[in-house]
């Protein structure tokens, strides 16, 4: 080989094509060094025409850093940083960028956050150890232990005194006067435990969601059996043992699972939906499935003698061959399979919405189902796994933004119930209207209900690329009348999207006593009881498929009971209802 | 060669264990990428479903043109080969200067520099104190915070020094400097020639390090137009994964995930493809120049 190299060596033309080369090395790093300096740091990635030009990493259009006067009242400047989000096509063009800029005469700068959490909290983390390279805001969802954290730590400047401010923040205020009952929710959830509040907050409860268990049974199967749909636990077992028995896809085979379901969808573990016939609970949803007694104390379901007859009658079922044990097993992908065999097998599964059968409402399979009210137990309870709505923490002022004042003004601006609309919504009159003559049509949707349509959906921006907000940036206050405005949604003329949702709120979003509100804990409270909380809810769940399966025998509930307290169980219940009655105050 | 038959049995017993366990790991190797390539081209629903094993189920191209119509994915692109090129180019550069110099026996000190070197490999500042670094040396958001770090990866300048050491006679030198040529001369117009084979391997080491650089771009990067690829392909993996008590919309989201998941596999193979398509040109010094660099043949 050596040999070879001295032979090229010797050749004269070897000497012409190394010098070629050289240069073009030398040209190209000569280029990246020259494309790299133009990389000054006031520079913000070109206004008008800079979007989408390819390649433009090192070398952004220089514009606007002639006007940062900040003091003179012209175009003052804010630094935001936020999530990128890969269905917004552009930030700086966004409709909603342009929009805030030309309300409030500013110049947003943008600063960009991993889209996966931990990466972003780990980026803030890092910038939060000097001074300078913070942004002025940060807008991203954060939990209170992390806000408390950077609060205490002077990271996150406290606001509470700008909140008070009625002329400093006036749309703030005004929602205090116009929607008292939610503010009153509000304040106490995003107070830290030290009192000060170091975050605003993002609100649009959406009554779909908080009832996520919805249960789906097979109607055609029902008729071709001429069966009615079951009300009560005694109805619902024979109509299951009905599926199982008389083959109601009519294909000869027995291969009808009559009742299914799956812990790895929303909504889809159906359990939880049979014990909501014997006893409250919120399906560990919050609280850790904790609830409120009938004497108004903090009490945990899973220890009741009703929880136990629940036990009982899902074994039953499931000794029968009723209840398919796969329920605790399955991922998502099977239960996917399942739901979309070619013959429909499912007699009736749980799923928090029709996204799990491919194509969703258009599916064939999908097309069988009808949703399935509470089942009315022994003892006469129908109620519906229901947790209750908690606002985000989503927006803080950092210890290097200079005016915190002018700050919070820009954050006033997501308030303003038009543009609060706009963060979720897009465009007024193009992707959405609050006019009577665009409402109106939807309102007649949920009149049974007895609810009026406030806000129709035009042109739903939510899972496409667009240009008209930053997606999944929660700044806003939506009160509860336009989300579901939103659920009436139409699309091409079709109402099922909208007449599942107003069928939901009718059957499941009342169906729940006196709800256990959104405890929060002191960081010492904290400390002590989440390791028995942990622990508690995975025993539990993972207890209540032993006992259905039969693979922990029912005289064993004893045990069970001894086990949970040995874990703690006391100290939690005393603890949350500390918490309980210190928030109700 | 002699014919497998004429093996003694303990030879036949090595090659069909050895030919054996060879077959495993390629199929180990090859079915996850066998996997992308096909879910890249079957439907977001057989995918969710699981339907997809080994071929495409319901071949689609809606992945493929919903990537090629992204400008972000574009851009990202882009600035991925930027960063590749010049990265690359530098580190090069860096790279067989420094082990060209630490190869002479006659340089002051360079024991202590390649200890120093070596030392870098055992023992680093952590994350917190490299990013006060960058930011004091004013990189931050900038093409620097990702080439310069890193500009010498230790583990490559001393294959590179072994292999000028052991194949480039020093007597050569000497004829050189007889005909009268300078260090530096010699270093451009016989050194680096001869060291061909090794430099091909340190830039495929160094190109897919760059390609797939994630942490420093996402640590350093603020501005979207700057984001390399693996940070829009992150972005783009991140939507699908759901999760129910922090969504907000859990519904839409689900039709987001179908979105997302259509177009994450045919972005893997395309961001594969430059990778893919650059090993055949090297793979010929490749096994050459590391198995060069540690033994003299």
């Amino acid at each position: 080989m050596e040999k070879m190299e001295w032979k090229e060596l010797g050749e004269g033309k070897w000497k012409l094509r190394k010098k070629r080369l050289l240069t073009l090395v030398l040209a190209l790093a000569l280029g990246a060094l020259t494309v790299g300096c133009g990389d000054k740091p006031g520079d913000t990635p070109g206004g008008e025409g800079g979007q989408g030009s390819a390649g433009d990493a090192g070398s952004p259009v220089q514009d606007g850093s002639s006007q940062e006067t900040g003091n003179s009242g012209e175009t003052r400047k804010i630094t935001i940083a936020l999530q990128q989000n890969t269905l917004v096509e552009d930030y700086e063009t966004n409709y909603m960028t342009q929009k805030i800029e030309e309300d409030l005469n500013i110049e947003i700068e943008f600063m960009f956050l991993p889209a996966d959490s931990n990466d972003a909290k780990t980026k803030i983390s890092l910038m939060a150890n000097g001074t300078g390279d913070m942004p002025d805001v940060i807008m991203m969802n954060m939990t209170g232990t992390e806000v408390a954290q950077y609060g205490a730590a002077g990271v996150f400047l406290p606001l509470e005194e700008y909140l008070a401010d009625a002329s400093l923040m006036p749309n703030i205020n005004a929602l205090k006067e116009e929607y008292p009952e939610d503010m009153d929710v509000i304040l106490p959830a995003i107070t830290s435990p030290d009192g000060h509040i170091y975050s605003l907050f993002g609100w649009f409860p959406e009554d779909w969601n908080y009832v996520p268990f919805r249960c789906w049974i097979n109607k055609t199967w029902l008729d071709n059996l001429k069966l009615e749909i079951p009300t009560t636990t005694e109805e619902f077992m024979a109509v299951m043992e009905a599926f199982a028995t008389r083959d109601p896809n009519g294909n000869g085979i027995q291969d009808e699972i009559p009742f299914t379901g799956s812990d790895k969808i929303w909504g889809g573990y159906s359990p939880y939906f049979l014990i909501n016939a014997f006893v409250f609970y919120n399906g560990n949803t919050q609280n850790g499935g904790l609830a409120l007694g009938e004497d108004g104390k903090v009490m945990a379901p899973f220890t009741t003698p009703e929880w136990l007859e629940a036990v009982k009658y899902m074994h039953e079922m499931c000794s029968n061959g009723l209840l398919d044990p796969a329920i605790f097993t399955m991922d998502e992908a099977a239960m996917r399979a399942l739901l979309d065999s070619p013959t429909n097998i499912v007699g009736c599964t749980c799923a928090g919405g029709w996204g799990y059968w491919s194509g969703g409402l258009d599916n064939e399979n999908f097309k069988d189902f009808v949703m399935l009210p509470p089942l009315k137990g022994p003892e006469g309870t129908a109620y519906a796994a229901a947790f209750e709505y908690t606002p985000n923490r989503c927006f803080y002022v950092t210890k290097n933004c200079q005016d915190p004042e002018f700050a919070m003004t820009v954050a006033d601006w997501f308030f303003q119930n038009e543009n609060s609309l706009t963060v979720r919504n897009g465009e007024q009159g193009v992707d959405w209207s609050i006019d009577e003559a665009d409402t109106s049509t939807r309102t007649a949707l949920f009149a049974s209900q007895g609810y009026d349509c406030t806000l129709a959906i035009l042109n739903d921006v939510w899972g496409v690329v667009q240009n008209k907000m930053w997606k999944d940036v929660d700044l806003r206050y939506n009160n509860i009348k336009y989300s579901r405005g939103k659920d009436a949604m139409i699309i091409d003329n079709d109402t099922r999207n909208a007449d599942y949702r107003a069928q939901s709120y009718s059957i499941y979003s009342d169906a729940h006593p006196k709800l256990l509100p959104n405890l929060v804990y002191t960081e010492e409270e904290s400390k002590a009881i989440s390791e028995a909380q942990t622990n508690i809810t995975d025993y539990v769940k993972n207890q209540l498929a032993e006992f259905v399966t039969g693979n922990k025998s029912l005289e064993e509930w004893d045990s069970y009971l001894e086990e949970l307290d040995k874990m703690g169980l006391q100290k939690w219940l005393d603890t949350a209802q500390t918490a309980y009655e210190r928030m109700t105050k | 060669m002699r014919k497998f038959r004429n093996y003694g049995w303990d030879d036949k017993l090595f090659y069909i264990v050895s030919y054996f366990l060879t077959c495993v790991i390629f199929v180990v190797v090859l079915y996850p990428f066998l996997f992308v390539l096909s879910a890249s081209f079957s439907s977001a629903d057989a995918i969710f479903s699981g339907k997809v094993v080994l071929w495409p189920v319901d071949i689609t191209l809606d992945g493929y043109k919903t990537v090629l119509h992204n400008t972000n994915i574009l851009t990202g692109f882009l600035n991925s080969v930027l960063y590749t090129v010049t990265g690359t180019m530098i580190n090069l550069v860096m790279t067989m200067t420094a082990a060209y110099c630490l190869s002479r026996d006659d340089v002051p000190g360079a024991r202590i520099i390649l200890f120093l070197f070596t030392f870098t490999m055992f023992f680093g500042g952590n994350m917190i104190t490299n990013y006060m670094l960058i930011r004091s040396l004013g990189f931050l958001d900038k093409i620097w915070a990702i080439i310069i770090p890193g500009a010498i990866s230790a583990y490559n300048l001393i294959i590179a020094r072994t292999f000028i050491q052991s194949n480039i006679p020093r007597d050569l030198f000497e004829a050189a400097v007889m005909d009268g040529c300078s260090d530096i001369k010699y270093y451009v117009r016989i050194v680096l020639p001869l060291s061909k084979p090794v430099a091909s391997v340190l830039v495929l080491f160094y190109a897919v390090g760059h390609w797939n650089s994630y942490f420093n771009p996402m640590i350093y990067l603020n501005t979207r137009s700057k984001f390399s690829m693996p940070l829009i392909l992150k972005e783009i993996l991140i939507s699908n994964q759901i999760d129910p008590s922090t969504v907000t919309d859990p519904e839409l989201q689900m039709r987001l995930a179908s979105l997302a998941i259509s177009i994450q596999y045919a972005l893997i193979i395309v961001t594969l493809v430059p990778v893919i398509a650059i090993y055949p040109f090297i793979q010929k010094h490749f096994t050459k120049g590391i198995m060069l660099g540690s033994i003299k043949g």
